[in-house]
């Protein structure tokens, strides 16, 4: 997966609401139907840095299950950044299958 | 941007606390997974990595792991470190506390006794008031100040023309200025109470430097009418020659303050309060509080302010402001001066090449390491910047202890030359940036080379490391050199022995000049003066000179082929009154005219194999026969190193130029006052000094001079000696094993020791000579400038300097040497 990609599932992901990690990762799995799996862990370094990017923030609460988790909120420059990066996403596909078509 | 920066910062603060909290997230994570997947997580360290690099630049980190490496070093060679802090904190703190002080001394420098307790008025208010006031506001303050001894005021903010000559700088004072800072004057007299009054005629005096170049030093300028802008002045003196106000400038023209409203254009009565420019100062009476002497002025500009709202406000408050130093008064040997920057700019070379020298030589003792490190795929670029990190913790270091060594000196040095408080040096910004930059930048220029070269992998001993132990000798050499020179010059000035009798005698000046009479009439005051002060109580003797020693003045001849001549024309009773001995032939006839004594040294310079009894010699207008020769009165040597005396009779027009000299039984100090009452009581206007005060202060000087330099040439022996032991050291410790080797296979321990003085020969008998050749470039340079009694072309002092060098290298070298000569073989072939 490219390197950008994951941060991006992550906010669409959050866009629906506050999430803990690893309801993020099952989330990402079962929408790519279980194609997405390969280190699940790789979820933190992204999370990471979305943190320090400002696009989410982070709280300590209980799961389902009441666990002690980290429930990530999408701020509103994270919605933006998710507006952007969809945008330009469906832009850049756009173009490719133009190309696809006619050559 | 600056969100993510402060994010970035948190992160920094609360890294640990981030990183257990990431850990428990993962876990907790791991754990919800089911037990077959818990495989596909992946390693929670390199993650946990991954994570932190987000937050952390790459860059700072590895920094941050070079500089932990270079401290670990640094600390497992204790010897190298501390003798490369040592050596930069000496170069860049003596060369910080030496331009310190010298900024003190000769930026801001008035030669006035007791100038530490003189003050300059400010005065704050939050309407915009200008600092200076204008001329009736003067006399308010002087008359209300109650708790000064006295205020006196200048006026520098106008330039003059006078007699054609535009252009010059110009100080109007008040009336009690001279009176109260106690100058007296080369020539004439100086500007009086009386000057400064709306009925006097129009007077000014000459500064002794204008006066000098633009008068040819006449003396007869005294009495005559001169236009300064287009308004007829008598010119009534000339003032010293060491003192030029207290606003650090020269002045050309003095004149009362009362003249200013009338030179200006418009010319508006000076009881207006107009023209806001006279500047004040005052002295407070000792042992009053400068808060309460602010607070007597604050209310005299309060009642000025209903005089003259448009300069005064109510609100003001007047501040007293030290003056802007008053140090140790070099003024009289600025040269010297010069040469002292010069050394400490040695200093700090020499300083640097022993820095450079002992990077290039730490360098190659580690190239094994390096190299291991190169061969496990460290990249040059990365080698580069550990070296150069390894030199900034260095430079960091060296520079803090500057800044340490920088404060002690300049502390030691103004409690040595007796500085006044108002120049005690500080640990100011300043001087802190200034150290921390010089160590960064020796670090930088000397570390950089040796570093590019050694991650070039470059194995061979190269010319440069030659060249910088060249450097270093040279600078060593020419730094003990001029050392020896000065501080030979300053011991021999400062034990020279006044041949004459300087303690008990006093300095009369009648100032017959200013009456312009012929000299045949002249001849009759001065007589009648002579023996009317002669008969005061208390005076053994009393003679004439001109240009008495240790006076105001001096009348220097430059002959060619031939030292400065000080030129004095006395009385025939000079010699016996001030006891100063005559070696050959005899003093003047009364009368006499055409004849000539000289001092034992000008006979020398003169007529080198002959006697100097009954030669001619076309001196002063005249073919003047000599006499007499006397011994060097050491007066002038204190000025000059080379010159020589010689004496006229003072016959013709000299006599209107004559000072009486009053020789004392006892304390000469009530006789000054005597002669001052009894010139006040006959309305002449006489004046007199201690000719001991002169000369003390002189020495005083010299002291300081002496001082300084010694501390410096203390510094550069130690760095010479630090840099020698280096050298060998670092030679020993590289070629432990060669050496071990050599002596397993029989060579003795003078073989071993001419191979290791082989190595350093060259480049050091090359510096040797280096430091000398420039040695004497710079005497050539200096001489003639450096008035302390010193030759800078000194022989004498040349063999101390490279003596003394050549001991230090002895000295230095030999404990390292020894350690070479102890190697035992079978233990370093042994290990490694």
């Amino acid at each position: 997966m490219p390197k950008g990609a994951l941060a991006m599932l992550i906010l669409r992901v959050l866009q629906t609401g506050p999430m803990h990690g690893y309801a993020i990762a099952m989330r990402i799995r079962q929408l790519s139907n279980q194609v997405l799996e390969a280190e699940e862990g790789s979820l933190y370094p992204a999370l990471q840095r979305i943190l320090l990017e400002g696009w989410a923030t982070a709280e300590w609460g209980l799961s389902e299950t009441n666990r002690k988790v980290r429930f990530y909120t999408l701020t509103r420059r994270g919605k933006q950044q998710l507006e952007r990066e969809i945008a330009e996403y469906a832009q850049a596909t756009e173009a490719i299958q133009a190309i696809l078509r006619t050559a | 941007m600056i969100a993510k920066l402060i994010r970035r910062f948190d992160y920094f603060l609360n890294r640990r606390q981030i990183q257990r909290d990431l850990a428990e997230e993962m876990a907790a994570h791991r754990a919800m997974m089911p037990k077959e997947r818990q495989a596909a997580f992946g390693s929670e360290l390199r993650l946990r990595e991954d994570a932190r690099e987000v937050w952390v630049w790459t860059w700072l980190d590895q920094f941050r792991q070079d500089f932990v490496y270079a401290a670990r070093m640094f600390s497992r060679s204790p010897g190298f470190t501390l003798g490369a802090i040592t050596v930069l904190a000496l170069g860049v703190g003596v060369n910080l506390a030496e331009f310190q002080i010298f900024d003190a001394a000769m930026f801001h420098r008035i030669s006035l006794q007791g100038a530490d307790s003189l003050f300059r008025l400010s005065r704050i208010s939050k309407v915009k008031q200008p600092a200076t006031i204008p001329y009736p506001a003067i006399a308010v303050y002087r008359r209300n100040c109650t708790l000064c001894s006295y205020v006196v005021s200048e006026n520098t903010s106008m330039e003059l023309n006078v007699e054609g000559g535009g252009g010059l700088r110009s100080n109007f004072v008040s009336g009690n200025y001279f009176s109260s800072l106690r100058i007296s004057p080369a020539w004439g007299r100086l500007l009086t109470e009386d000057d400064d009054s709306p009925t006097a005629i129009p007077v000014a005096v000459f500064g002794y430097q204008y006066w000098k170049s633009n008068w040819a030093s006449d003396p007869s300028v005294i009495g005559q009418r001169v236009h300064i802008n287009g308004q007829i002045f008598r010119v009534v003196g000339v003032t010293p020659y060491d003192f030029d106000g207290l606003s650090p400038r020269r002045t050309a023209v003095w004149l009362p303050a009362i003249c200013r409203s009338s030179l200006s254009s418009g010319a508006p009565r000076p009881e207006s309060f107009t023209l806001p420019d006279h500047m004040l100062f005052a002295k407070p009476h000792p042992g009053v509080a400068l808060a309460a002497v602010e607070a007597q002025l604050t209310s005299i500009s309060h009642a000025l302010a209903s005089m003259a709202p448009q300069y005064f406000s109510p609100d003001e408050h007047t501040l007293l402001n030290r003056l802007p130093g008053t140090g140790i008064d070099l003024k009289r040997i600025p040269p010297a001066a010069y040469l002292i920057i010069v050394l400490v700019l040695l200093v700090l070379l020499s300083a640097f090449a022993n820095l450079g020298n002992m990077l290039v030589a730490r360098g190659m003792a580690r190239q094994r390491e390096l190299n291991t490190r190169i061969f496990l795929g460290a990249g040059r670029a990365r080698m580069i910047r550990q070296l150069m990190t390894e030199n900034l913790l260095l430079s960091l270091l060296g520079g803090a202890s500057g800044v340490f060594v920088a404060l002690m000196t300049s502390a030691f040095l103004s409690r040595a030359l007796d500085m006044p408080p108002d120049i005690r040096m500080s640990a100011n910004w300043r001087v802190i940036c200034g150290g921390m930059a010089l160590a960064f930048f020796s670090g930088f220029a000397f570390g950089l080379p040796p570093a590019l070269r050694i991650a070039r992998g470059n194995h061979k001993a190269d010319r440069g490391r030659q060249l910088l132990v060249a450097l270093q000798v040279a600078v060593s050499c020419l730094l003990l050199i001029s050392s020896a020179i000065i501080v030979r010059g300053a011991i021999r000035s400062a034990t020279i022995n006044l041949a004459f009798d300087y303690r008990q005698t006093i300095i009369v000046t009648p100032q017959l000049y200013s009456e312009h009479l012929t000299p045949g009439v002249a001849r009759q005051k001065l007589d009648a003066l002579v023996e009317r002060l002669g008969s005061l109580p208390g005076v053994d003797s009393i003679t004439e000179a001109v240009t008495p020693p240790l006076g105001h003045r001096n009348a220097m001849l430059s002959l060619p082929g031939l030292p400065p001549v000080w030129m004095n024309p006395v009385a025939p009773s000079y010699f016996a009154a001030l006891k100063l001995p005559v070696l050959r032939g005899r003093t003047f006839l009364a009368g006499e005219q055409v004849a000539v004594i000289v001092s034992e040294s000008a006979a020398r310079a003169l007529w080198p194999n002959a006697d100097p009894l009954g030669k001619t010699w076309n001196v002063e207008g005249a073919l003047r026969t000599v006499v007499g020769v006397v011994k060097d009165s050491g007066a002038s040597l204190t000025a000059d190193a080379d010159s020589v005396e010689a004496y006229i009779p003072d016959t013709g027009a000299w006599v209107e130029r004559a000072a009486l000299l009053l020789h004392t039984k006892g304390d000469p100090a009530p006789l000054v006052r005597a002669v001052a009452l009894a010139s006040a009581a006959s309305g002449e206007s006489m004046w007199a000094e201690l000719m001991r005060s002169s000369h003390e202060q002189a020495l005083d000087n010299q002291r300081k001079l002496l001082t300084i330099i010694g501390s410096l040439s203390l510094v550069a022996t130690s760095l010479a000696a630090a840099g020698m032991f280096a050298l060998v050291a670092f030679a020993v410790a590289q070629r432990t094993r060669e050496i071990g080797i050599r002596m397993a296979i029989g060579a003795g321990p003078s073989a071993i020791l001419s191979a290791l003085v082989k190595e350093n020969f060259g480049p050091v008998v090359f510096g040797v000579i280096a430091g000398t050749a420039a040695g004497i470039a710079l005497g050539k340079i200096t001489r003639g400038l450096v008035y302390l009694q010193a030759d800078p072309l000194d022989p004498a002092a040349f063999a101390l300097g490279v003596a003394v060098f050549g001991v230090i290298a002895v000295l230095a070298t030999l404990s390292p040497a020894l350690k070479a000569m102890r190697i035992d073989p079978a233990s370093t072939l042994r290990s490694d």
